[in-house]
């Protein structure tokens, strides 16, 4: 069966090629990764410290006249009419269930307040193709910046956002990414960016001792700030800043978690084409025996008759 | 000698956490020094020469813009970038300024975003040439 050993050699030959590219992009990933997740790790000083601050700004003895546009910021609102969120994916496939997972936890939050209400804007190839592909309002669409080395991609990202909830477009603005914990495990979530509010929020864990970064200290109640230039103007300038803060931190983390996940779901891509390319080199020596001794057989054969 | 905690940090990493007698910086409002105790304060970092004076001797750091907070004898500063006198290259950093400048000069029509960017970095590099200037021998 000369013909059937041939087939298998070509299947053998174009898994093995297979498993060359998915081993090659693991080990790119991997290197990737690393990167990603050192810078992710080295923000995260800054990013509680940054927290800190707006904590001890809300704890503190903080007032509005009722007309500022900072109001806004530190209040629940009640009725909320208009939410955006910015949701962190990827610009590339094949990375298992990482762009799924962002979308799953987005979909339970927009079926609860309506499609029309939610306004997405997102990050990443990927997470825009999805989005529009289940009628979710995408209202703006980002390429995600695969190698940040500073916030720049998001700055203006923030400052819409900003700009939006300050001027009532939105009432309330979420954040969705992965947030890497390790090389396995990454979890996707949705976190509230505007208003702030006192619970966790953006890249703050409840279990904030596991993770590497500063501990800030609680503010007593009747603690009063001095505010230089004044509470507004230092106000107006430092919540745009915190955005960014936020954004750029998901950025970070959603980076080490797409790097994480491809190279998981690109090492168990080589291990499946391991497993196959074995079970097919046993499939090729069986056919290959089995054909010689069928040739042998028939040559015997032949002999038998002629003599 | 009372202290009190720096804990300058950027975007990238922590630059500086240790303690030190007084802090040297500008705001929006002006020139101020922080010494231990200071009442809680935030406000506005602008781009500039940071000195932050440690065992009498002076550590100089150029800063681009940020936000800065006291509060419990601990300073924080988060600042967009910050580097000691001795990591800048003076040469590309006037090269850069020559040329941000020039940029800013030479457009009739700038996006307020682009305008801001393109400032906020000119103001970096000027500071990064003040610095140099002033400090290195």
């Amino acid at each position: 069966m000369p013909s059937h050993t041939k087939e298998v050699k070509l299947r053998l030959q174009s898994i093995n090629n297979t498993r060359k590219i998915t081993k090659a992009m693991e080990l790119v990933s991997a290197a990737k990764m690393r990167k990603a997740t050192e810078a992710a790790l080295l923000t995260r000083n800054y990013h509680s410290l940054a927290w800190g601050i707006v904590d001890r700004l809300i704890n503190s003895q903080l007032w509005f006249d009722s007309i500022s546009p900072v109001k806004r910021f530190f209040e629940t609102e009640e009725n909320i009419n208009h939410t955006s969120i910015v949701a962190f994916t990827s610009n590339r496939g094949l990375c298992g269930a990482f762009n799924t997972n962002i979308v799953k936890t987005i979909l339970p939050y927009v079926e609860k307040h309506g499609k029309k209400n939610v306004s997405i804007i997102t990050i990443g190839n990927r997470g825009t193709v999805a989005m529009t592909s289940l009628g979710l309002n995408v209202e703006f669409a980002h390429k995600k910046d695969d190698a940040a080395k500073d916030d720049a991609s998001v700055l203006e990202i923030a400052d819409v956002l900003y700009k939006k909830f300050s001027e009532k477009k939105t009432d309330k603005v979420m954040v969705a990414y992965s947030d890497y914990k390790s090389a396995i495990s990454q979890e996707p979530v949705l976190k509230q960016l505007f208003p702030f509010e006192k619970e966790p929020q953006v890249g703050r864990e409840e279990d904030e001792a596991s993770r590497p970064g500063e501990k800030n200290m609680e503010a007593p109640k009747t603690l009063e700030y001095l505010y230089e230039p004044n509470k507004y103007d230092l106000l107006e300038y430092l919540i745009p800043r915190i955005a960014q803060v936020q954004l750029y931190q998901a950025l970070l983390e959603s980076n080490a978690s797409e790097h994480s996940a491809r190279m998981v779901a690109m090492k168990s891509a080589s291990d499946a084409a391991k497993e196959m390319a074995d079970d097919l080199v046993l499939v090729f020596n069986k056919a290959r025996q089995s054909g010689i001794t069928q040739e042998i057989a028939e040559i015997s054969a032949g002999r038998a008759a002629v003599s | 000698m009372k202290t009190l905690k720096l804990k300058l940090v950027t975007p990238v990493k922590t630059i500086f956490d240790e303690d030190v007698e007084q802090v040297h910086l500008n705001t929006e409002d002006g020139e101020i020094t922080v010494l231990p105790n200071h009442a809680p304060l935030v406000s506005i970092l602008r781009p500039g020469i940071l000195t932050a004076k440690q065992e009498g001797k002076d550590v100089p750091m150029a800063v681009a813009g940020g936000a800065i907070e006291m509060f419990g004898n601990t300073l924080v500063i988060l600042a967009d970038t910050a580097e000691h006198p001795d990591e800048i290259d003076l040469e590309r950093a006037e090269k850069k300024a020559q040329k941000l400048a020039q940029e800013i000069a030479s457009k009739q029509t700038l996006d307020i975003t682009t305008y801001k960017t393109l400032q906020r970095q000119l103001e970096r590099e000027q500071a990064r040439i003040g610095a140099v200037k002033r400090w290195r021998k």
